[in-house]
């Protein structure tokens, strides 16, 4: 019996993570425009509450943008950009805005997050409990302008 | 159209120096508010630049083409693991990269269909194929659509592997890719020693090796990875670490608006020494090396 728990369970993890590649492959590339994907893609299913955060370099004299989507049930996704010394350079403050373009003066690494509100859009009666249940695909992909 | 219009009213707020609460982009660097401050980062993953974006600076910095630093062309027979095509595979994917922003054609041929026979025995051929290779020949003499194509098909090679639950071979094509860019960066210094810019790209290898061997801690590989790859690379991080380098000013760690486009951090110049970089050079080369014997 619980071998069969685990292997729906590790069915279930798998079947998630490929939509949620599905997902950012559908969604969040677009927002790259006419900035081409740096080889990786960050790309995970969170919760409300949750955060996915990644630690990327950037190099200097390159003109990068940071896409981010996440499913609309999520609701609007917070996302910072920090240093390595996790000082505060971007805040979308939970606002609509899912990307920003920059370059760094330095060679550097720069630690981006994903935070998912605690209020999410869910308006039920059951509000409390499916808001612990909901969860989403959050993405970022960085790109680079040739 | 309206969220373009409430990012374009945000940055002009912050542009006029508004008092507006909530900036979007810092005028002022704070400390954080979040997290340890011990420098422990909880559940982080780590992101390398694509080979791509090494050899795009590469060709920037005026550096010339060299055949020779190219991996040698070899009979590729199946590997007995899929780790060792990863690995071989990401070694080729770079030289790939650096014949086609080169416009090589010939290299760039070959080399195409070397990975695309690598990519079938890890159950790539879904993304990287003879479709692609007819796409790149149909635009061989454009290289940002090859540019444009290659790195599509990387990003999608990774999502895949991701996809797949292939974790360690997504690490391990990352890892055999920046061995191979950082040998063309150490033998290209070599070849144009008053180059100013390849020493730049060397020495800021060693912020993404430090991811690097972040990422590859995540895995539990075999005796062979460990011993002729992850522990090379380690020692290639003491040699990085033991080189001095800026302090970082936190005071002034600035974002700048320049040309409609924000410049985060500040300007820190390094100069890599001879000794240094022959140590790198040195231990690059051995990794390399390593490949060739070990791996093939």
């Amino acid at each position: 019996m619980r071998l069969l728990i685990i292997f729906f369970s590790l069915f279930f993890i798998s079947n998630t993570n490929a939509q949620c590649r599905g997902f950012a492959k559908e969604y969040c590339k677009k927002i790259l425009g006419n900035y081409v994907a740096t080889g990786e893609s960050n790309i995970s299913e969170l919760k409300p509450g949750e955060k996915h955060q990644f630690m990327a370099t950037f190099y200097k004299g390159q003109h990068y943008r940071i896409a981010v989507c996440s499913d609309e049930s999520l609701g609007n996704i917070q996302f910072t950009i920090r240093n390595a010394k996790r000082q505060l350079y971007f805040d979308n403050h939970g606002e609509a805005i899912k990307n920003f373009d920059f370059r760094v003066s330095t060679t550097q690494q720069l630690i981006i997050s994903l935070i998912v509100p605690k209020s999410s859009t869910n308006n039920s009666e059951n509000g409390t409990k499916e808001k612990e249940e909901i969860s989403g695909c959050v993405s970022a992909i960085t790109g680079f302008r040739l | 159209m309206k969220k373009v219009l409430t990012y374009i009213f945000l940055v002009s707020v912050i542009s006029c120096g508004s008092v507006e609460e909530k900036k979007v982009v810092q005028d002022t660097i704070y400390p954080t508010e979040e997290g340890p401050s011990d420098g422990v980062l909880e559940n982080i993953y780590y992101s390398i630049p694509s080979p791509i974006e090494t050899t795009i600076l590469i060709r920037e910095g005026g550096l010339k083409f060299s055949s020779d630093l190219l991996f040698p062309e070899n009979e590729l027979m199946p590997f007995s693991k899929k780790t060792s095509t990863a690995l071989v595979l990401g070694v080729l994917s770079t030289d790939l990269n650096y014949a086609m922003v080169y416009e090589k054609q010939k290299q760039t041929s070959r080399l195409l269909e070397e990975v695309i026979k690598l990519a079938k025995q890890i159950n790539l051929s879904a993304v990287i194929n003879d479709q692609t290779k007819d796409r790149i020949d149909n635009n061989i003499n454009n290289r940002d659509s090859m540019q444009i194509i290659i790195s599509d098909q990387f990003w999608e090679i990774d999502n895949m592997l991701k996809e797949n639950e292939d974790h360690d071979l997504a690490a391990l094509l990352i890892t055999g890719g920046w061995i191979e860019g950082v040998h063309i960066a150490c033998g290209l210094s070599l070849i144009d020693t008053s180059n100013k810019s390849i020493k730049d790209i060397i020495s800021d290898q060693r912020i993404v090796l430090e991811n690097l061997i972040q990422l590859n801690k995540s895995f539990e590989f075999n005796d062979r990875i460990n011993d002729y790859i992850i522990s090379p690379l380690t020692e290639l991080k003491t040699i990085f670490d033991s080189i001095p380098y800026p302090i970082e000013n936190l005071d002034s760690t600035s974002i700048k608006l320049i040309d409609n486009e924000y410049e985060l951090g500040n300007y820190l110049t390094f100069n890599l020494n001879e000794t240094d970089l022959n140590l790198i050079r040195n231990k690059i080369s051995s990794i390399r090396q390593n490949i060739l014997i070990q791996f093939l």
